[in-house]
């Protein structure tokens, strides 16, 4: 009689426990409508990198052996004095022509999202309350859309990192699911707990928690977010994304000089070179780069069985909401080229330029304020040692432009050249 | 005399300059040249160009004269 009593309690516990099991998504559910109020998603942090144009400079030390003993005997040959020919050896030589680089056009911008929900304590209890410990957010879609005004475009998904996990990415769209780690990110954020999580059930956690898909077309990113049980995507996510500008074309000056190049007083100009490169085709340069941010959701409220960590016995009511706010991507001081120049102001004809062989002239535009610096050190050492004050200053083989005739040493002096950025809009030079 | 000047970031420039009014859109300039042209000219008209040194896009250029 004990045995078929503890028989008949053992298959109705058994019984019992399938019946349980936690594989259940909820007791019941019901979608509600609409609240748009339930979930908010800020842009609070955004970084931008650009890639810098550089030009291939050269001196003897990066030559092989044979070419540095070769150079060696030219330069002996060539500069019996020893302080020229120490000069000589420490020359550096750029690759002849012009360069053409993309570089101010392209930035990588990584974006944190801080995606919260409203947190009621207060109507805990309350049947008209929104808000249970056990709510969740369970579907996330965002999108973010940049005016086409801007000729700004998005080339290209970069990474992407939520707080289950991060996604290394380089193309135009993904779609990817988070589970590889599951089982031991499961653990550590105790959703679950190890003991009253049965192995079957490791399992179907570790088949899938998080999905996540990402589009992007020229003017538009999405975002898509979908946590399978438990997982709630109330947290921050970063998104790295590549973005373009259309280019328009400039052309920048890099002066080497017969010293070093580490800004030493007594160095010559030796040559000007020039780098064709492009800068943001923006007819004005707004204050800043404004995005569309989209957002949609379903909020999962648990109405009754919040009390348990498990969610089979959850009376779940569905919420669905959006947002629309437009969001600051990045200033002007950030995308703005850091061009300098030399002069006594940008209106007309008061700052240097330069005259190529083929009889045009072009701005004197420095890629950096030490360049521009550094160069106007040379010019006013260089005027001020000039015995002809008529004799028009060259820079190598390139004639100086001033006020629309050539420049003359004395005027170095007189009209107080100074630096300043060619975009006058960028006014701190951080010197 | 007639002026092309193209206007990027909020900065004007020079890039062309002629006799007569040459200007029709679709024409390809130079555009890195800075040429010292009268600022205080007539406005004419706008035409879309292209630059060579980026044939790529078409922009927005001005002709003045004087």
């Amino acid at each position: 009689m004990k045995k078929l009593y503890f028989l008949l309690v053992g298959s109705m516990l058994l019984i019992f426990l399938s019946g349980c099991s936690t594989l259940k998504r909820f007791k019941s559910a019901q979608y509600m409508g609409i609240d748009n109020s339930l979930v908010d998603v800020a842009l609070f942090g955004t970084q931008l990198q650009e890639e810098m144009t550089s030009v291939e400079q050269k001196n003897l030390w990066g030559l092989s052996a044979n070419a540095q003993t070769q150079l060696i005997r030219i330069m002996h040959e060539r500069y019996p004095d020893n302080s020229q020919f120490i000069g000589a050896i420490n020359n550096e030589y750029s690759n002849p022509g012009y360069l053409t680089s993309p570089g101010y056009t392209t930035k990588e911008l990584r974006m944190v999202f801080g995606i919260s929900k409203r947190r009621d304590y207060a109507m805990l209890h309350e049947p008209a309350g929104r808000f249970s410990p056990a709510d969740r957010i369970e579907y996330l879609k965002f999108s973010l859309e940049i005016p086409s005004s801007y000729n700004l475009m998005f080339k290209e998904w970069n990474r992407f990192v939520t707080e289950y996990g991060e996604i290394d990415l380089a193309d135009v769209s993904f779609s990817r699911n988070l589970d590889l780690e599951a089982e031991r990110k499961v653990n550590k954020a105790g959703v679950g707990g190890k003991l009253s999580v049965s192995s079957q059930e490791k399992q179907e956690i570790r088949s899938r928690y998080l999905k996540l898909n990402g589009s992007m077309s020229k003017h538009r990113i999405s975002i898509e977010e979908e946590g399978t049980r438990e997982i709630d995507l109330t947290g921050n996510v970063t998104a790295g994304v590549v973005l373009e500008f259309s280019g328009f074309p400039e052309r920048v000056a890099f002066p080497l000089f017969s010293d070093t190049g580490t800004g030493g007083s007594s160095g010559e100009v030796a040559a000007l070179r020039f780098v064709d490169v492009l800068v943001p085709a923006m007819e004005e340069a707004p204050d800043t780069i404004m995005a569309r941010l989209t957002v949609e959701y379903i909020y999962r409220h648990v109405a009754s069985g919040w009390n348990t960590f498990a969610e089979w016995d959850d009376r779940v009511e569905y919420y669905s909401g959006n947002l629309k706010k437009q969001i600051p991507l990045f200033t002007r001081k950030e995308f703005l080229p850091p061009f300098y120049c030399i002069g006594t102001g940008m209106e007309g004809k008061e700052v240097l330029k330069v005259r190529h062989n083929q009889g045009r002239t072009y701005l004197l535009q420095f890629s950096n304020y030490s360049d521009a610096s550094r160069f106007l050190d040379w010019l006013d050492a260089w005027s001020r040692r000039q015995a002809e004050p008529g004799m028009p200053v060259f820079a190598g083989d390139q004639e100086l432009i001033y006020q629309g005739k050539p420049l003359l040493p004395g005027q170095v002096v007189s009209d107080q050249l100074k630096v300043i950025p060619v975009f006058s809009n960028l006014i701190s030079t951080g010197y | 005399m007639y002026y092309l000047i193209v206007r990027n970031l909020g900065a004007p420039r020079c890039i062309d300059r002629n006799e007569t009014d040459i200007y029709e859109d679709g024409m390809s300039f130079e555009c890195t040249p800075n040429l010292d042209c009268n600022a205080k000219g007539e406005f004419v008209k706008e035409v879309e160009i292209t630059c060579t040194e980026y044939p790529e896009d078409t922009f927005v250029a001005m002709v003045f004269m004087d």
